[in-house]
C-alpha cells in the first residue's frame, strides 16, 4: 500500500447524513480501518459540530484538515453545496498539520511563521516537500504572512493553498483542524516523503489600456493611481457602472474586471479583486498590493479562462515529465467560477484532458489562491492570487 | 617677422581655425540635437496618443463587454427564473386542490427574480381574499393591505379587468398609491383569473434601493399568475369531476344491484315460464293424443258408421288437433332448449344431404304454391357440425315461412356463402315475398309475434317458428338475423358451425344480432 486515495461526496440535505454518506464512500475506496489524512471541503451549511464525531467514528483519521467553500471542485464538475471528503492512506507520505486560531491575535508575520513551525514540529522530519494552507483573515495583509511561512519553511519552499470561502455572503467561513471547527484562522499541512509533485498557476486575464502607476497604497487599500483617486480607473473604463462597485463584497462587475499589478520579478500580472470603493475614491482590494507598481484593468472571457486552465495543467504535465499523477488538487477563484458558471465543467474536463481522465480530482473555489507564478521553476516567490486557477498534482 | 612670431601666428591661426571648426561643429550639433529632440518629442506624443487611443479602445471594449455580460446575466437570470416558473407550474398543475397549489409555490422563485416583498392571495369559499404566500410583510400589515386593496379603485379595476399593473406601466398617481399600499418602490401586481372571473392576485415588489422592474419581470409574473389561475381551475374541475365520478360510481353500483335483482327475477320468471310451458304442454299433449285417437276411431267407423257431416267435423277435429300438437311440440322444444334440458346430438353432416332432405320434405308445399326453389351452395364448404334434426328444423321453418309469404311464381332460394364467419357457415333463405316492414323486424324473433299482414290474417301460425329457429341456431353457437324490404322480399341469414373445433371455440352462445339493412 504505497498510497491509496478515496474521495466521497454528498449533497444530502441533512449535514450529518451527508457526512456519513461521504465517509462511507471514502472508506469503501480505501478499504482500511483508519485513515492517515483527510481533507474536507464543504459549503458552510454542512460544517456543523455534528459532523466531527461521524468522521472520527467512520474513518478514524490521524490528521484532519479542511475549509468551507462556495464551490466544491470534483472530477465531474463544481458543486455549489455539499460536503466532499478526501482520505489518504500512505506508507510513503508523512503529514504534519498545524493551526493558528484567530489570526488577529498575532501579527501576520508571526502567524505565518508559527503556522509553518507547528507543522514542521508535527511532521517531525528533517525533510519536507510542500506546504498547503487554508486560511481566513490573512488575505488583507498576506505578504508578511507568506514571509513568515518562508522564514520557517525556507525561501523558495513550495507553498500552496486557498482562502476559505462561502457563496459570497461572507457570513461564516470555516477552517477545520482535527476535531475543531475554526473561524478567522489558518490551518496548514506539511507533506514529506518519496513522492513528486508539480504545480501550475494561471489566470487568463489580459491587461486593458495604458499602464498606470499605483502612487499611494495602504496595505490592501489603493488610495491613488497616477495621483488620481484610484476609483478613476474604473470610472474611466466602466462609466456609470463603476458606481455599482460601492458597498459590495464582490459582484460580477468587480469579478469581471480585477486590477492587474505587474510584478517585475515574475514578469506577470498579479490579479486583485476589488471589494469596495471608499468615499475618497480609494479602492479596497481583497488582498494587499505593492506601492509603485504598474497597474491595469484586466479582462477575460470564458475561452481565456478555459485556456488558462489548460495552460496550468500543461505546466503540471511538463513538470511531472513521465510520472503519472495520483491526485490532483485544484484551488480556483470563486469569482472566476462565477464568470465561468455553466462552463466550469468544461474547465475541469480540460484539466482531465491534459492530465488524464481517471485521476482523482478534488479542490475548492476560494477567495484567494496561494502559490507561485507559473510553475515549478518559479518557486522562489509565493503570492496570494485572485481569479486564478492553481493545479497541484501529487505523483 | 621672425620665425618665432611666424610660428606663434601659425599656432594662433590654427587655434582660431580649430575654434571656428569647434564652433561650426557645435552649431551643427546644436542644430541636429534640436531635430532629434523634436523627433523624440513627436515620437513621445505619438506614443502618448497611441496609449490614449489604446485606452479609449479599451474603454469601448470594456463597455461592450459590460453590455454583453449584463445581457448574459439577464438571460441567465431569466432562464433560471423561467425554469423555476416552469418547475413550479408543473408542480402546481399536479396539485389536486387549491390549498395544495399555493403550498407548492416556492419563495425561492421570487428571490431568484429579486423581489423581497411578495403577496399571493386568493378568495376563499366565502369570496374573501386570504393570503396564501407572504414574503417580507408582518401579519397585521397584510390584513391592512388586503383591506386597502378593496378600497383602491385602480387595484379593484385591475382585478376586475384582468389587467396587470407595474411600476413601469401605470401613471405616477397610481404608482404612488400602489407604492403606499404595499410599501414598496417597484412592483408588479397581476390578477389571478379563472373562467369564473377574478379569484385573487400575485404581488411582487421591491424597496427603494432595488433596481426597477423590467418588462420581462412583468411578463413573468403575469404568466405565473395565469398559471395559478389555470391550476386552480384545473383543481376545481378535478374536484368536480371527482365528485361526479364518485356520485356516478355510487349510482352505477346501486343500479347494478337493482339490475342484478331484476335479472334474477327475470331468470326466475323465465325458468318458471319454461317449466310451466313444459308442464302444460305435457298435460295438453296427453288429452290431445286421446282426442286424436278417438277422432280417428270414429272416422274409421270402428264403432259404427258416422254420418258424413259428422265425419267432416271429426276430420276438422283431427286437423286442429294436429295443429295443436305441432304448437305444443314447438313450445316444448323451445322450453327445452331455453332451459338447457334439450340434449343435442352433434355430428358432422354433409350440407348437401341436409338441404336435399329439406327440399324433398317441402317439395309438395312448394309445388302446391307454385313457387320455385333455388339451391345455391358454395362448393368450398361441404360439411357442418350440427344436431341434424334441429338443423333441419331451422331450414324447414324458414323455408315454410318463405313459401307462406311468397306469391305464386315467386322464388325461394337456399344459399350457402363461400366464406366462413369465424369457422361458421353462413346460410340464407330468401324469398320474393311481401317483405316485412322495418318496424316489425325487431320483434320478429319474439315468442308468439306475428307480423301484421294480410297473409297472416288468413293463414294460421303459432308465432313460434322463428323463435325456435333462433334458439336452435344459438344452441349451435351461431346467430340469426334478417333483412327485408316490403314488396321485394325477405332474407334470413344464420350461421352453423363447420366443425367441432369451430363449435367449441364458440361454446358461449352469442347474443342474437339483428342486422337490418332494410
Amino acid at each position: 500500500m504505497p498510497t491509496d486515495i478515496g474521495i466521497g461526496f454528498s449533497q444530502f440535505p441533512n449535514p450529518p447524513e451527508a457526512t456519513l454518506q461521504a465517509c462511507v464512500q471514502v472508506k469503501n475506496q480505501l478499504d482500511a480501518s483508519d485513515t492517515d489524512l483527510i481533507i474536507i471541503f464543504a459549503s458552510p451549511e454542512y460544517i456543523v459540530p455534528e459532523i466531527q464525531p461521524i468522521i472520527t467514528r467512520t474513518l478514524k483519521p490521524k490528521h484532519v484538515l479542511g475549509s468551507s467553500t462556495g464551490g466544491i471542485i470534483l472530477a465531474n464538475g463544481v458543486a455549489d453545496r455539499g460536503i466532499a471528503i478526501m482520505g489518504i492512506n500512505s506508507s510513503v507520505m508523512r503529514f504534519g498539520i498545524s493551526a493558528i486560531p484567530d489570526v488577529g491575535i498575532l501579527d501576520m508575520h508571526l502567524t505565518g511563521f508559527e503556522l509553518a513551525r507547528k507543522a514542521i514540529q508535527d511532521l517531525d522530519s528533517p525533510t519536507r516537500k510542500i506546504f498547503i494552507t487554508f486560511s481566513e483573515g490573512v488575505e488583507k495583509n498576506c505578504s508578511p504572512f507568506i514571509r513568515g511561512l518562508n522564514e520557517a519553511l525556507g525561501k523558495g519552499f513550495p507553498i500552496v493553498g486557498a482562502i476559505s470561502s462561502d457563496d459570497f455572503k461572507y457570513v461564516k467561513l470555516f477552517q477545520i483542524f482535527q476535531d475543531q471547527l475554526l473561524q478567522n484562522s489558518a490551518v496548514g499541512l506539511l507533506l514529506d516523503g518519496p513522492f513528486h509533485f508539480a504545480l501550475g498557476c494561471r489566470h487568463g486575464f489580459k491587461p486593458l489600456g495604458k499602464p498606470r502607476t499605483i502612487t499611494k497604497v495602504d496595505d490592501y487599500i489603493i488610495r491613488t493611481i497616477d495621483d488620481q483617486p484610484a476609483v478613476e480607473i474604473y470610472k474611466h473604463f466602466l462609466g456609470s457602472a463603476a458606481e455599482g462597485l460601492k458597498n459590495i463584497t464582490l459582484n460580477s462587475t468587480a469579478a469581471m474586471y480585477p486590477l492587474g499589478i505587474y510584478l517585475e520579478e515574475a514578469g506577470q500580472y498579479l490579479l486583485r479583486n476589488i471589494i469596495d470603493i471608499l468615499e475618497d475614491g480609494s479602492i479596497v482590494c481583497q488582498e494587499g498590493v505593492p506601492q509603485g507598481a504598474e497597474v491595469h484593468l484586466m479582462i477575460s472571457n470564458i475561452e481565456s479562462c478555459r485556456n488558462s486552465a489548460i495552460e496550468a495543467a500543461e505546466l503540471v504535465k511538463t513538470s511531472l515529465a513521465d510520472r503519472q499523477a495520483k491526485l490532483i488538487l485544484v484551488f480556483e477563484s470563486l469569482a472566476r467560477h462565477k464568470i465561468l458558471r455553466r462552463s466550469a465543467l468544461n474547465e475541469i474536463q480540460a484539466i482531465k484532458d491534459v492530465l488524464g481522465n481517471n485521476i482523482p480530482i478534488i479542490g475548492m473555489c476560494s477567495f484567494g489562491e496561494f502559490g507561485p507564478f507559473g510553475a515549478m521553476d518559479n518557486l522562489k516567490n509565493t503570492y496570494l492570487h485572485n481569479e486564478s486557477i492553481l493545479i497541484v498534482a501529487l505523483s | 617677422m621672425d620665425t618665432s612670431t611666424s610660428q606663434i601666428l601659425t599656432v594662433l591661426g590654427s587655434i582660431i581655425f580649430l575654434l571656428m571648426c569647434a564652433c561650426a561643429y557645435l552649431f551643427y550639433s546644436f542644430v541636429t540635437k534640436e531635430d532629434t529632440i523634436k523627433t523624440m518629442k513627436e515620437t513621445y506624443q505619438k506614443l502618448m496618443r497611441s496609449f490614449n487611443d489604446l485606452d479609449e479602445q479599451a474603454k469601448m471594449i470594456v463597455r461592450t463587454d459590460l453590455e454583453l455580460n449584463k445581457t448574459r446575466e439577464e438571460m441567465d437570470r431569466r432562464l433560471n427564473v423561467l425554469n423555476a416558473v416552469q418547475r413550479t407550474s408543473r408542480q402546481m398543475s399536479q396539485a389536486l386542490n387549491e390549498s395544495e397549489i399555493f403550498q407548492r409555490i416556492s419563495p425561492n422563485l421570487f428571490e431568484d427574480l429579486g423581489f423581497v416583498r411578495v403577496l399571493i392571495a386568493s378568495k376563499n369559499d366565502h369570496h374573501i381574499l386570504k393570503v396564501r404566500l407572504n414574503i417580507g410583510y408582518k401579519e397585521p400589515r397584510v390584513e391592512a393591505i388586503l383591506k386597502e386593496i378593496e378600497a383602491e379603485p385602480s387595484l379593484k379595476a385591475a382585478l376586475r379587468e384582468d389587467r396587470s399593473l407595474s411600476s413601469i406601466n401605470c401613471s405616477n398617481k397610481t404608482r404612488e398609491k400602489i407604492s403606499q399600499v404595499f410599501e414598496v418602490e417597484h412592483f408588479i401586481f397581476s390578477p389571478i383569473m379563472t373562467q369564473n372571473g377574478n379569484i385573487g392576485f400575485v404581488f411582487a415588489g421591491n424597496r427603494y434601493n432595488a433596481p426597477e422592474v423590467t418588462q420581462g419581470d412583468e411578463e413573468l409574473i403575469t404568466i405565473f399568475a395565469g398559471q395559478i389561475g389555470q391550476s386552480v381551475e384545473n383543481a376545481q374541475l378535478f374536484e368536480k369531476v371527482f365528485r361526479s365520478s364518485q356520485e356516478l360510481e355510487l349510482k352505477v353500483s346501486e343500479r347494478t344491484k337493482q339490475l342484478a335483482g331484476a335479472l334474477q327475477k327475470v331468470n326466475d320468471i323465465s325458468k318458471k315460464k319454461s317449466e310451466f310451458i313444459s308442464a302444460v304442454s305435457h298435460e295438453l299433449r296427453t288429452p290431445l293424443t286421446s282426442i286424436k285417437g278417438y277422432a280417428a276411431i270414429l272416422i274409421a267407423g270402428k264403432i259404427g258408421e258416422v254420418p258424413v257431416a259428422v265425419k267432416d267435423r271429426l276430420a276438422k277435429i283431427n286437423s286442429h288437433s294436429d295443429n295443436l300438437v305441432g304448437l305444443i311440440n314447438d313450445l316444448l322444444d323451445i322450453a327445452r332448449i331455453e332451459s338447457g334440458r334439450q340434449e343435442m346430438k352433434f355430428a358432422d353432416y354433409k350440407i348437401k344431404n341436409l338441404i336435399d332432405n329439406v327440399a324433398d320434405l317441402l317439395t309438395p308445399q312448394i309445388s302446391a304454391k307454385g313457387v320455385t326453389l333455388n339451391i345455391r351452395l358454395a362448393e368450398q364448404i361441404e360439411g357442418i357440425y350440427v344436431d341434424i334434426s334441429h338443423a333441419e328444423r331451422v331450414f324447414i321453418n324458414l323455408v315454410s315461412n318463405a313459401i307462406k309469404f311468397t306469391p305464386p311464381n315467386g322464388t325461394i332460394t337456399i344459399a350457402l356463402s363461400a366464406s366462413l364467419e369465424s369457422g361458421y357457415a353462413v346460410f340464407s333463405v330468401s324469398d320474393t315475398g311481401i317483405g316485412i316492414p322495418a318496424s316489425e323486424l325487431q320483434k320478429l324473433f319474439s315468442e308468439f309475434f306475428r307480423v301484421d299482414n294480410e297473409i297472416n290474417q288468413h293463414v294460421k301460425g303459432t308465432g313460434l317458428g322463428l323463435v325456435l329457429a333462433k334458439n336452435i341456431v344459438q344452441a349451435h353457437g351461431g346467430k340469426i338475423w334478417v333483412q327485408s324490404q316490403v314488396g321485394v322480399g325477405t332474407t334470413f341469414f344464420f350461421t352453423l358451425p363447420c366443425s367441432k373445433k369451430s363449435f367449441d371455440e364458440h361454446q358461449a352462445p352469442e347474443q342474437l344480432e339483428h342486422k337490418n339493412d332494410a
